[in-house]
């Protein structure tokens, strides 16, 4: 009985094993995409996690890679001097504070935009208007910084269109002040991506049954019912999806991954209070400066935070919505 | 089948757009790095022997405001005559540049530097000066105090560089005409003269001065702060130098008695409206000549050298006729007491030659021309007899050389003196001062009254890989950022809370440890090199 049953399941295994190969084997030109996204996640993401020794070392770029494993331990001595530094609490509020401000309207913002573009009558404005939208996408940073010094200095546009109309009589310091470096960003994070991630939405609610709207309207449905009870619940997959984008790439920007761009070129001293974030201050140390061994250990520290976030965000999600991330 | 081929395909393009293959890996160990330097040697006395063909080396110069990135000119030239060299230039765009070059081990042939000389002067980075000596029996210059002040950066007893604009006591003596080298401020002439506004002598006076310009011109920002420059020249002027460092003790610049002085001055500035925080804020030196040359301000903070005086004179009578600028007077402090200016020099900048130089040889030979005799008078005098004369220690250019000196752009264009690196100042200054009008050179004569170098403090500021580098780096970052919070602050009682909290942050970085360090390191320094005695 007890062979025949052994048999039996070794029959069972060898039958779904050669069921998996005949799966691959179908799927293959899938399964190389996926392969390939693996080994780029091995080499550049799994593989140079052993660098992360390097924060808890004595370590000095003079001493090479080698150097990563004969260096001195000094243990948590670059964790304490990060922790202790005068820095340490405004830059966790400014990076912590900038990330959750663009999840907060950068997420939600694309969601009313294709919901307002998918309600146009006319087509044609609303292509102009969804092309002129997700242009800004591929500009870089680097060139938005520029175009916002001309706009946003004392004597740039905004400021003398305000002076013209007797709206302020001094100029604003947009660019200067540290009290509006975060709207700012924002700002200007929101009207970079909204457009393209719009794009996502919009092609989702294109996906909806018709038949429902209709019948929404027979029963009585106004347009912001109809918005509220059928649009916005049938593309909540999508929505979902993007979340899960986003929170991803929480410390990173969210959905546009630029916060280190934009604290990098539009902060400088006298906003530095509000615009300065660990991913700066690590660029500053590790690269300017040179300490590498410190500016790990603090990289480390961002990742360890962003880490709780996300599990905290996932608990928090799958409570209200009943779907996470994991 | 045509599906898979295809999917492999893409995925095959796919990684590698990822990967993009780069160069090698950074600081291999040393076995590799002793064949790359053989193999180095061995192909450049090949090119040598081989043939007379002109070598272009790249060279990466770490100063945003260099105003010339090409190797072209006369001087240039002759350079290229003299020594079978010509150099593919790149200026860095920010301070952070070189930093990551260096991290990423990406750094051309040779590189020019005022910072960063403790981390390029590294074996596995860079050639030595000796290692080059011995293998191309060229000599490389710098007398003994330069080889001493360049070891000071290295941890293994041997110098990667030399500091240009280094010049000894005696050379200083020597000097018959102009002033060495400083921030000062530049002033609109006839913007003063049309409004009948006399210059000031104290920086009571200047505050109203300020005040009728603002008055007089209300388009325009009385007080232009130059990109990096500021309010350096203040800060010599309000006392803060002599209170940092009078020939014993040394104060780090937030410790030093007049610091809290100069602040309320910068601020009052401030509040008035004679400054902008937008012009505080941006870094770029040409953004900031913009406003000098567009009529955007009065008063101009700069360094002082004729150069720079004729470039503002060229430039803004560009876009105004008749402007004219001159150099102000520095003026007497709040207690009417004046103070002159001095240096820390140890020289400023170092000519590294890195580990990835395609020809060693030929960077050899050209460091080993930039700083001779003869070289340095070239990169700045121009051809002997034909560019100038020396007539008993008097230098007297031609006719062709001062005519094109009046303006900037054509100097650099024809000429081009900016590849000076391994001159002394002082040679610079009698070229600068050289054929001048006396009207014009006695502006800056004011500059030099009272100098004084202390090299000693320069020698004795510690390498970024020490406790107190580290120390030293936090302050000048915190010093920045807090700086500019006290400057800016919209009243008194914000004012003394910033300032509170600014000193308060630097007593927790270290600023004590930091000033007990420099005053043992400085009596250390002064008894080795013999310094102030």
């Amino acid at each position: 009985m007890a062979l025949y049953l052994r048999k039996n399941v070794y029959k069972v295994k060898k039958s779904n094993l050669s069921h998996r190969k005949h799966l691959f084997r179908k799927q293959i030109s899938l399964q190389i995409f996926v392969i390939t996204g693996l080994v780029y996640l091995l080499i550049f993401s799994y593989i140079p996690m052993f660098g992360i020794i390097m924060g808890f070392k004595d370590y000095d770029i003079a001493m090479g890679v080698k150097g990563i494993f004969t260096s001195e331990w000094v243990g948590l001595k670059y964790f304490r001097e990060f922790i202790s530094d005068y820095n340490f609490t405004r830059l966790i509020k400014n990076t912590v504070g900038i990330s959750l401000l663009k999840l907060f309207f950068t997420f939600p913002v694309p969601i009313f935009f294709a919901v307002m573009l998918s309600e146009m009558r006319s087509v044609k404005f609303k292509k102009i208007v969804q092309t002129a939208s997700y242009l800004p996408h591929f500009i870089s940073w680097v060139i938005i910084s520029g175009i916002s010094y001309r706009f946003f200095s004392s004597t740039g546009i905004i400021n003398e269109v305000l002076i013209n109309f007797h709206i302020i009589d001094q100029p604003v310091g947009f660019l200067t002040s540290a009290g509006l470096f975060w709207g700012l960003a924002v700002a200007l994070d929101v009207w970079k991506e909204m457009g393209w991630w719009a794009i996502a939405f919009l092609a989702a609610i294109v996906g909806v049954n018709s038949d429902l709207h209709e019948a929404a309207e027979i029963d009585g449905a106004g347009r912001l019912k109809r918005i509220w009870h059928i649009t916005l619940p049938c593309i909540t997959p999508t929505i979902v999806t993007v979340l899960i984008l986003a929170l991803g790439n929480l410390f990173g920007g969210g959905l546009s991954g630029s916060n280190f761009e934009q604290s990098y070129l539009l902060g400088n001293t006298l906003n530095n209070e509000t615009s300065e974030i660990i991913q700066t201050y690590v660029f500053k140390v590790g690269l300017a400066q040179g300490r590498y061994a410190y500016a790990t250990a603090v990289g480390l520290i961002q990742s360890v935070i962003s880490l709780v976030l996300i599990f905290t965000s996932n608990f928090t999600a799958k409570k209200i919505s009943g779907s996470g991330l994991f | 089948m045509r599906k898979k081929v295809l999917a492999t395909l893409l995925a095959v393009v796919m990684l590698m757009g990822i990967t993009a293959c780069g160069n090698s890996a950074p600081y291999s160990d040393e076995t590799a790095v002793k064949e790359d330097t053989e193999s180095a040697q061995e192909s450049s006395s090949e090119q040598n022997t081989s043939s007379n063909e002109v070598v272009t080396l790249n060279i990466f110069i770490n100063e945003s405001w260099w105003p010339v990135d090409t190797f072209t000119g006369i001087i240039p030239e002759a350079i290229t005559e003299a020594t079978g060299v010509t150099l593919n230039v790149t200026v860095t765009a920010d301070s952070s540049q070189l930093g990551v070059m260096i991290a990423s081990n990406e750094l051309p042939d040779i590189v020019f530097t005022s910072t960063e000389h403790d981390r390029l002067s590294n074996s596995k980075l860079c050639y030595s000066y000796v290692e080059l000596a011995d293998m191309y029996g060229y000599d490389l210059g710098g007398n003994e105090e330069q080889i001493n002040i360049a070891k000071s950066f290295s941890s293994d007893d041997d110098y990667y560089c030399l500091l240009n604009w280094y010049d000894t006591d005696e050379e200083w003596e020597s000097l018959t005409v102009g002033a060495p080298g400083q921030c000062g401020i530049f002033y609109r002439k006839d913007l003063l003269d049309a409004a009948g506004i006399a210059l000031p002598t104290t920086a009571e006076e200047f505050m109203d001065v300020l005040g009728q310009c603002k008055e007089a011109y209300p388009d325009m920002t009385p007080f232009g702060l130059g990109g990096t420059w500021k309010f350096q020249a203040l800060s010599t002027w309000l006392g803060v130098g002599d209170s940092i460092y009078n020939g014993s003790a040394y104060y780090y610049d937030s410790s030093a008695s007049a610091y809290k002085g100069l602040l309320k001055y910068c601020n009052e500035l401030y509040r008035n409206g004679y400054i902008t925080a937008e012009d505080y804020a941006n870094e770029n030196e040409a953004d900031s000549h913009q406003n000098a040359y567009n009529n955007k301000c009065i008063f101009y903070s700069w360094y002082t050298s004729v150069v720079n005086l004729n470039q503002l004179n060229s430039e803004t009578a560009k876009n105004q006729e008749g402007a004219e600028w001159a150099l102000m007077d520095p003026i007497a402090d709040l207690n009417g007491e004046v103070h002159a200016c001095y240096g820390t020099s140890k020289g400023w900048g170092g000519t590294f030659v890195s580990k990835n130089c395609k020809d060693p040889e030929a960077a050899a030979r050209l460091i080993s021309f930039l700083c001779s005799e003869e070289g340095q008078k070239l990169t700045l005098w121009g051809r002997e007899g034909i560019d100038y004369v020396e007539v008993d220690g008097e230098l007297q250019f031609s006719e062709e050389w001062l005519e094109t000196r009046k303006s900037t752009d054509k100097m650099n264009e024809k000429f081009n003196t900016y590849f000076y690196f391994g001159t002394r100042q002082t040679i610079s200054l009698k070229s600068d001062f050289s054929g001048i009008e006396e009207e014009l050179a006695e502006q800056f004569t004011p500059y030099g009254v009272g100098y004084k170098n202390y090299p000693e403090i320069g020698i004795a500021m510690p390498t970024s890989a020490t406790d107190e580098g580290v120390i030293l780096s936090k302050l000048n970052e915190t010093k920045k950022v807090q700086e500019a919070k006290v400057i800016f602050s919209d009243s008194d009682k914000a004012f003394e809370t910033n300032f509170e909290e600014y000193m308060k942050a630097m007593e927790q970085i270290g600023v004590s440890t930091y000033n007990e360090y420099m005053n043992a390191k400085i009596k250390e320094v002064k008894e080795e090199f013999n310094f102030g005695n």
